[in-house]
Parts: structure tokens; C-alpha cells; sequence
């Protein structure tokens, strides 16, 4: 009903009346265990205004409630200069009928901001040829022409873009030439992979809903007005583009196999699901359809195979508000994991890797939606934020409509974020000893985890809707963590240049620790191109494995810990990327 | 009545959060002017959904008013308050339900669903174990018992829970289902299978008791038999798919008009139970003039247990 709050103060005060005397009914003790702030293994800061960033998201909303406005963006972390800093990449919204530019705001765009060290940010775009003012949705970062240098492709409430990276700290805009425009589309997440194992990135894109601003369909719940959902449009199959290796792409997506299917796609992750070698894709998918595995034969044709490996619905039966698409060994068994964010009321979603292509829902056994109930979940990262070698999840929360307090008041618009802890393969909600409750509420939506300040420890960068974002500097260092870490940067020769797709296997004693490099993961964002593996008490790296996608294995060893290292396909040599992190 | 309720609320701390814990009752120091008489049966239906909104607010603030010691008011204020998205309220009239008859099993169950909602499910599951320990033989409590230990993985509990409470009631599927995966937990896959092969016999297009019974399968090595039920289960979903395809009104107003009208109903039997019957009869009057269609009311008062659709 509508419960206004006068409406709700009277309706408990005329009960309160009729109750004089005795203790009301209490909740059962609470007997979680409280972490003092001090105590917490964990810990972040809001880095925010001291990081010199001044991007500010619009969803250029003017009150008629589009579909694309909450979908906002997700966000990226890249080194696009070569200078062993990662920067940052802002997709923004822009501006949509009815709403109206102020006199004083300066032109809506995206923002490429380079790292200047010590934790300090300048945003460049303009400099660097990017001047986007597209509605921008998702990005990735790729070295698609083998120069060394990451290009940047975006996906639109429109046509696709594809920045060419120029190796001079510019880029320029290769949309037509490389023929990925797509034509005009509710894009979403993206990934890089060299799909079949020729030595470049191919490109998958996914694609949300067939909406238009001409079929805009007012929605309302419970009397307030709110969004239309990926149930009010037909899906758009999602595209698969093949790099010819002379610049351009060819649309492959129904030779490849991936236009078979269509669902309102959102995050995509690439991983070797099956540990046969190649790159297979995960797509979520937004409430319908089930979200879609994509099974690589090897040689860039795909079968969609998310239900029979049980990674198409939740472990009951239930399709899942997919936004985030996240892949990682969470469990420390050498396989490589997936974890799926999810709509309020429903848990995001802990898929296990069982072997052989087969995957179970461990969300309950793992506590992996620890703290999420009340929460649209979006971005998210596996990674490992106390170096102690196990991976912890962060998930980015942030409900769709602005309005939801008035007809729902078990969440709101603005939430805290959530860190779990991954402690011996069980989840624990940290997010306010780790200092996140502190820090102001935003409607988030993209995540990106790197180590921003070179600190040896993993930093966290949120997209938030309609506002800043948000620059988390990871304490761990700062405050004594003793633990210790190993950063690898993969430079590929016969295959794609930053190794994307291969898969790193780290053996330190007793410990093994696997990864793959991805291009493209979490809430249609990319982060993590530099591995970073926690190790915890050990010491001494007694070997890495690379497995090079089109390529053999590789053995590495002489790895240093506590540093960046650069493991150079073919050579089997281990090159130091500089001194220590926190020497640089 | 809002009026004055309004006026007393100046002098009421009021129920503010946070969420985890339930808001503080302080006690009132004055009495509120009661409503004597319900607004004519003859006005004008509202027309919105917002109206009819408003409507069941009125009504609530109203019975709770007018019949203070009918434990059935606080049920039916609370089930409005809840039904709009305000469980805090909600919740608060039940504590205070319970402060006065603690025997009620529904202000547990009521409790712990609110608590299910809000996903605090630890507290969730002490609040239905009380409700029951008071009412042990309503399968409604045992199922959402079942299947909020089954989200905190105590699977071993909820089996224990769940197998003795499937009962021949429409929720006796629901709860083969959850016991069903209770079992996969534990490893008993051949108990896992017979439990969503039950729900599937009882509800046949169970979309979920079918991904249920492919995991039984597929682990019990019946590869073949797995396919198959993912085969129904994917069918099944496209159907369901496009059900709600065909159904994407949100602001369901017939809903809310036959839950209005029902609640009239229940109002009507408060006051009947009273020996109100003129109040009664408008009260009557009125939900029919609502929904037309709701069926006539029983005689009898609004039941106290939980159902299966609350």
C-alpha cells in the first residue's frame, strides 16, 4: 500500500497504545562474531578525493525512466601508456529526451584517466583523442593489432566503438574500419579472446534487449513509476566478431555458433571452463533465458552448453538477475570457479568447478551471498585482498530504482558495498570491520580490482550511477599485512600479445595457486590483465606454469616473490618489471 | 482517525531502524480517539491503484482502532502493512501482538518471514522454530522452517524438519522440493530423487523440482534420465517464459482489488465477532462493492494460523 511515513507512524501508534507492560518479543542473540575495525584482516579507505578524479557519472535521466538508465556502466583498469601504472576508464551516460544540459556543465563524455603514481589520477581524454560522448555501457581492453600497446573497445546504447591504442599515448577511432559498429543496440559486457588459438583477440559482445527510445514502455510497481525490464523487450542475440588480423573484424556470430541463442546479456567472463585448453565464454543473462555457456570447440565455433553444466540457473532451477559475471578459483582446488550477481532478494550465485565441464551452485555451502539478500548486486571481483591466498569477493551494490524506499523497505537506492572473506572456503561478511560502511552510499554498478597505487596490494575502483565514483585504497600494506604476494605480466610471442586466456598455475610448497588472464570480466568492465597472487607465510615460488593459449606449457621458474614479474612466452625467462611495487 | 493518531504520534519515538534489529516499542501515554463509524459503504471506488492503496491503509489504521482486543486486527494491519512493502510496521504490530499472546504462533511465523525477507535468516529460523514448538503440525511453518535452514546449510536439520511435514496440502510439493535438496546436500541422492520425483507427481510443472530431479540423476549416474528432465525442465521454463511475457503488469490493481475485498471481509468478521453487525454488514458491503466477485463472507472469524499463501 502506500506507506508514507506519517501513514506508517500512525497505523504502529495506534497499536502502541494498546500495549502497556511487558517486554516485547526480542530477537534471538545475535552471536556473529564482531570484528573491531583495528582487528579486521581487511581494511579499505575512501581514496576518492585525493585521487584528483573528477569523472561524474550521468545516466541522462530526465524522469521518463528509459531501460538503459539503470543499467549505467561498468568500469575498466588498464595500463594503456606502457608505463607499468594501471589507469582507469570511465564509460559515461549521456544525455536522453527531455533531459536538459545546464548552462554551466561542461559536455558529457567518457574519461581515460592516466596514473600518475602516488595514488594521484588525470584525466587525459581529450589529450588522448578519446572525446566519447556516446551512452556508454561497457568496456574492455585489448591489444587486438599485436603493437604492444591495449586497445579499448566500448559497447553503447548505440553503435560500438573500437579506440585504436597509437603507442604514443593517443588513440584514434577505428569503428568503421575495423567494421564493429553492430549496428544500434542495447550493448553490454565485452570480452577479448583468441577464440581459435590463431594468435589475436577475437571479440564477443553481448547484447541487452531490442529497445528503442520510440518503444519506451512506462512501468510502475505498487503505484510508482519504475524501469521496464529485460521481460518487456525481445533479446538480442549476442555477436561474436573474428579478427582477420589485418585491422578488421568479421561478424562470426552465426558461423561461430552464438547466435543459435539470445538472452538480455550483462556481464561476460572468458575461462576454460573444461581445462581442455581454449577459451570458453560465459555470458550472464539477465532474469530470462538462463545464462549461457559457450563450450570452444578449439577452433572458435561454440556450443551453448550453461544448463547441462549447471551453470545456466540457480541450484533451484531459478534463473538468475545475472549483472556481474566474475571467474576464479575460490575454493583453492586448481579449478577455475564462477560467481554470478544477482537481483534483491536473490543471493548472487557461487558456481564450483567439479572437473570435467561440470560445475554445482555451492552458494549456500560456501556463504557466498553472505549480507546480499537485501541487494542488487552488480560488479564483482574474486580477489585475493589480504594476500593470504585465498580469493575474497567484493560485490558492488546499488538497487534500480531511486524510488524503491517507498514501496519496498527492505532495501534502499544508496547501500554499502560488500566484502566477503574467504576463510577456509567459507564467505564471511566483513564489509563493515573492512571500513565500507564508513564510506558514503552510492547506487554502484562497474568494479575494477588492481593495485592502483603499487603497493602490492589489491585496490578497488567503483562506477557509481548518476554520481562519482569511488577509489578504495586496500590498507593491507600500510598496516603491517605481512603477508606476501607474486604480480605477473604475461607478454605473449606466438599467441595474443598480454597472454589473455592463458592459464598460470603457481606453485609455492605445498600451495597451488591458478588463475587465467581475462579481458573483460565482472559488470560489463575489465580489470586484472596484471595476475596477482596472495601467498600468504610462503616464501619461495618453486615453479609457475603457463599454459599459452595456441601455444604449449611453459615452466618459469626463479620467480621473486613480493614483486612484478614479466614471464615472456617462448623464453622461459623471468624478467623483473622494475624494483618492488612499493619501490616504484 | 488519522487525524488524532497523527496528533499522538508528537509524543511517539517512532519505529526507526536499523534493519538488523527490530525497532524499540515505547510505550504511549495517552489514548487515541477511536473511529465509531466506517466511511458509508457507498462511496466511490477508487479508481488507482494508489487509491485503493490508501483504501487498505485506511482500513488498517481503522481496525486496529475500532477492535483493539481482537487479536485479528493486529493479523489484518499487519498483512496490509506488509502487503505494501512496509514490513517494519508490520513487524511492529506483531511484536506487539506477541508482547500480549506469545502463545500466537503466527506472530512468529509472521516474524520470521519478515526476518526471510530481509535476509536475516539465523534470526529468521529461531522466530519459525518458536512458531513451531507452538503450532507443530502446520506444515506451512515446517516448510518455510525446512527451507530457510536449508539456506543457512543446515541441510540435516531441515531434512528432519521437512520429511515428517509434506502433508497432502498444494504446499506439499514445495516442501518435497526443499526436502529434495536437503537430501542432494547430504549426499542421499536416490532419497534426493524419490523427493522431486513426489514434488513432480503432485505439481508437474514444477520448473524447479525438475532441475531437482536432473541433479538426482546425474548424480546417481543416470546420465540418459538426466537429459530428460532437463529436456522438461527447459520446456517447461519457455512456457514459463512466456506466461510472463503475456503478464508484465506490475501494478496489479484486480490483485489489490480482491485482496482489498477480502480484507473488508476479515474486517467484517472482526466486528461480527464483536457484535457489530451493522459495522459488519458495511464492511461487507463495502469489499463487495470493490470486487463484485469475491465470494461472500463465512460466518467464521479470520483464522490466527498461517496459510499456505500468506
Amino acid at each position: 500500500m502506500v506507506s508514507s511515513p506519517l501513514h506508517r507512524l500512525a497505523l504502529v501508534v495506534v497499536v502502541l497504545v494498546l500495549i502497556l507492560g511487558c517486554g516485547q518479543p526480542r530477537p534471538p542473540a545475535d552471536t556473529t562474531p564482531s570484528l573491531e575495525a583495528d582487528a579486521a584482516p581487511i581494511r579499505f579507505i575512501d581514496a576518492t578525493k585525493a585521487s584528483g578524479i573528477g569523472f561524474v557519472h550521468t545516466d541522462g535521466s530526465s524522469g521518463r525512466r528509459y531501460l538503459v538508465e539503470p543499467l549505467s556502466a561498468g568500469v575498466a583498469t588498464f595500463d594503456y601508456d606502457g608505463d607499468g601504472r594501471i589507469d582507469l576508464y570511465f564509460p559515461n551516460g549521456a544525455l536522453l529526451p527531455g533531459a536538459e544540459p545546464g548552462d554551466s556543465d561542461p559536455p558529457l563524455r567518457h574519461a581515460l584517466c592516466r596514473n600518475l603514481g602516488a595514488g594521484l589520477f588525470r584525466d587525459v581524454s581529450l589529450a588522448a583523442g578519446i572525446d566519447c560522448r556516446d551512452y556508454g555501457l561497457g568496456v574492455v581492453a585489448g591489444d587486438v593489432d599485436e603493437d604492444g600497446f591495449p586497445d579499448l573497445f566500448l559497447t553503447t546504447f548505440g553503435a560500438k566503438r573500437l579506440f585504436r591504442n597509437l603507442g604514443d599515448g593517443t588513440f584514434v577511432d577505428v569503428t568503421e574500419s575495423a567494421n564493429v559498429a553492430d549496428g544500434e543496440k542495447v550493448g553490454a559486457g565485452a570480452a577479448f579472446l583468441d577464440a581459435d588459438g590463431d594468435g589475436d583477440l577475437d571479440l564477443y559482445a553481448a547484447n541487452y534487449v531490442k529497445f528503442t527510445l520510440g518503444d519506451h514502455r512506462p512501468r510502475s510497481f505498487k503505484g510508482f513509476p519504475t524501469y521496464a525490464g529485460p521481460r518487456d523487450y525481445p533479446p538480442w542475440p549476442d555477436t561474436f566478431f573474428r579478427n582477420s588480423g589485418d585491422g578488421r573484424f568479421v561478424d562470426a556470430s552465426v558461423e561461430a555458433g552464438i547466435a543459435a541463442v539470445a538472452g538480455p546479456g550483462m556481464g561476460v567472463v572468458c575461462l576454460d571452463h573444461d581445462d581442455d585448453g581454449d577459451s570458453d565464454i560465459y555470458v550472464g543473462n539477465d532474469a530470462l533465458e538462463g545464462n549461457f555457456l559457450f563450450e570452444n570447440d578449439g577452433r572458435g565455433h561454440f556450443r551453448e552448453t550453461a544448463l547441462a553444466a549447471g551453470v545456466a540457473v540457480n541450484r533451484f532451477g531459478a534463473e538468475i538477475g545475472s549483472m556481474g559475471t566474475e571467474a576464479g578459483d575460490a575454493d583453492g582446488d586448481g579449478r577455475i570457479d564462477l560467481f554470478v550477481t544477482d537481483f534483491q532478494p536473490d543471493l548472487p550465485v557461487l558456481f564450483r568447478n567439479l572437473g570435467r565441464g561440470q560445475f554445482e551452485d555451492t552458494t549456500a555451502a560456501t556463504a557466498a551471498g553472505s549480507g546480499a539478500w537485501q541487494f542488487v548486486t552488480w560488479g564483482t571481483a574474486m580477489a585475493d585482498f589480504d594476500n593470504d591466498g585465498r580469493r575474497d569477493l567484493f560485490l558492488a551494490c546499488g538497487h534500480l530504482n531511486d524510488n524503491v524506499e517507498a514501496f519496498d523497505d527492505t532495501t534502499t537506492y544508496r547501500n554499502h558495498n560488500l566484502l566477503l572473506r574467504n576463510v577456509g572456503g567459507r564467505f564471511i561478511d566483513l564489509s563493515a570491520a573492512a571500513g565500507l560502511h564508513d564510506i558514503p552510499r552510492h547506487a554502484a554498478r562497474g568494479v575494477a580490482c588492481d593495485d592502483l597505487d603499487d603497493d602490492g596490494d589489491l585496490d578497488l575502483l567503483i562506477l557509481n550511477s548518476r554520481e562519482a565514483p569511488t577509489l578504495l585504497k586496500n590498507l593491507d600494506r600500510e598496516r603491517g599485512g605481512t603477508n606476501h604476494f607474486c604480480q605477473l605480466r604475461l607478454r605473449g610471442r606466438q599467441g595474443n600479445r598480454d597472454g589473455v586466456g592463458a592459464r598460470v598455475v603457481l606453485h609455492a610448497g605445498d600451495a597451488m595457486f591458478v588463475d587465467e588472464v581475462h579481458a573483460g570480466r565482472g559488470y560489463q568492465g575489465h580489470f586484472g590483465t596484471r595476475l596477482h597472487f596472495g601467498l600468504g607465510n610462503r616464501t619461495v615460488i618453486d615453479r609457475i606454469e603457463v599454459r599459452w593459449i595456441g601455444g604449449g606449457t611453459e615452466t618459469f621458474t626463479a620467480v621473486p616473490i613480493d614483486r612484478l614479474s614479466e614471464l615472456t612466452e617462448g623464453s622461459g625467462r623471468v624478467d623483473g618489471a622494475g624494483a618492488t611495487p612499493t619501490d616504484r | 482517525m488519522i487525524g488524532a493518531a497523527l496528533a499522538f504520534a508528537a509524543i511517539i519515538v517512532a519505529s526507526t531502524r536499523p534493519r538488523t534489529t527490530p525497532p524499540t516499542l515505547r510505550r504511549a501515554t495517552t489514548q487515541p480517539a477511536g473511529p465509531t463509524r466506517f466511511p458509508a459503504p457507498t462511496a466511490a471506488v477508487p479508481e488507482g491503484y494508489a487509491g485503493l492503496a490508501g483504501e487498505a491503509q485506511t482500513l488498517a489504521e481503522w481496525i486496529v482502532a475500532r477492535h483493539p482486543q481482537r487479536p485479528q486486527s493486529t493479523a489484518l494491519a499487519a498483512t496490509i502493512a506488509a502487503e505494501g512493502g512496509d514490513q517494519e510496521t508490520a513487524a511492529t504490530l506483531w511484536r506487539a501482538q506477541l508482547e500480549r499472546h506469545p502463545e500466537t504462533a503466527e506472530g512468529w511465523y509472521r516474524l520470521g518471514l519478515y526476518a526471510v525477507k530481509e535476509g536475516r535468516d539465523g534470526e529468521a529460523a529461531e522466530w519459525l522454530e518458536r512458531a513451531r514448538r507452538l503450532d507443530p503440525n502446520l506444515p506451512d511453518i515446517q516448510g518455510h522452517l525446512g527451507r530457510c535452514l536449508l539456506k543457512l546449510d543446515r541441510f540435516d536439520e531441515a531434512a528432519i524438519v521437512l520429511e515428517p511435514a509434506i502433508g497432502d496440502d498444494r504446499g506439499g510439493a514445495v516442501r518435497l522440493f526443499h526436502l529434495g535438496h536437503a537430501r542432494l546436500r547430504q549426499g542421499k541422492n536416490t532419497a534426493a530423487q524419490a523427493a522431486f520425483q513426489g514434488a513432480i507427481d503432485r505439481a508437474p510443472s514444477y520448473t524447479g523440482a525438475w532441475y531437482g530431479l536432473a541433479s538426482a540423476l546425474s548424480r546417481l549416474g543416470r546420465a540418459d534420465d538426466a537429459e530428460r528432465a532437463l529436456a522438461e525442465f527447459r520446456r517447461l521454463k519457455a512456457v514459463d517464459a512466456g506466461a510472463a511475457a503475456r503478464n508484465l503488469s506490475r501494478d496489479d490493481r484486480v490483485r489489490l482489488q480482491r485482496l482489498l475485498a477480502g480484507w473488508y471481509a476479515a474486517a467484517g468478521r472482526i466486528a461480527a465477532l464483536d457484535g457489530d453487525h451493522n459495522e459488519a454488514e458495511a464492511l461487507r458491503l463495502r469489499g463487495a462493492a470493490i470486487d463484485p466477485s469475491f465470494p461472500p463472507p463465512s460466518t467464521a472469524p479470520p483464522s490466527s494460523a498461517a496459510g499456505e499463501n500468506h
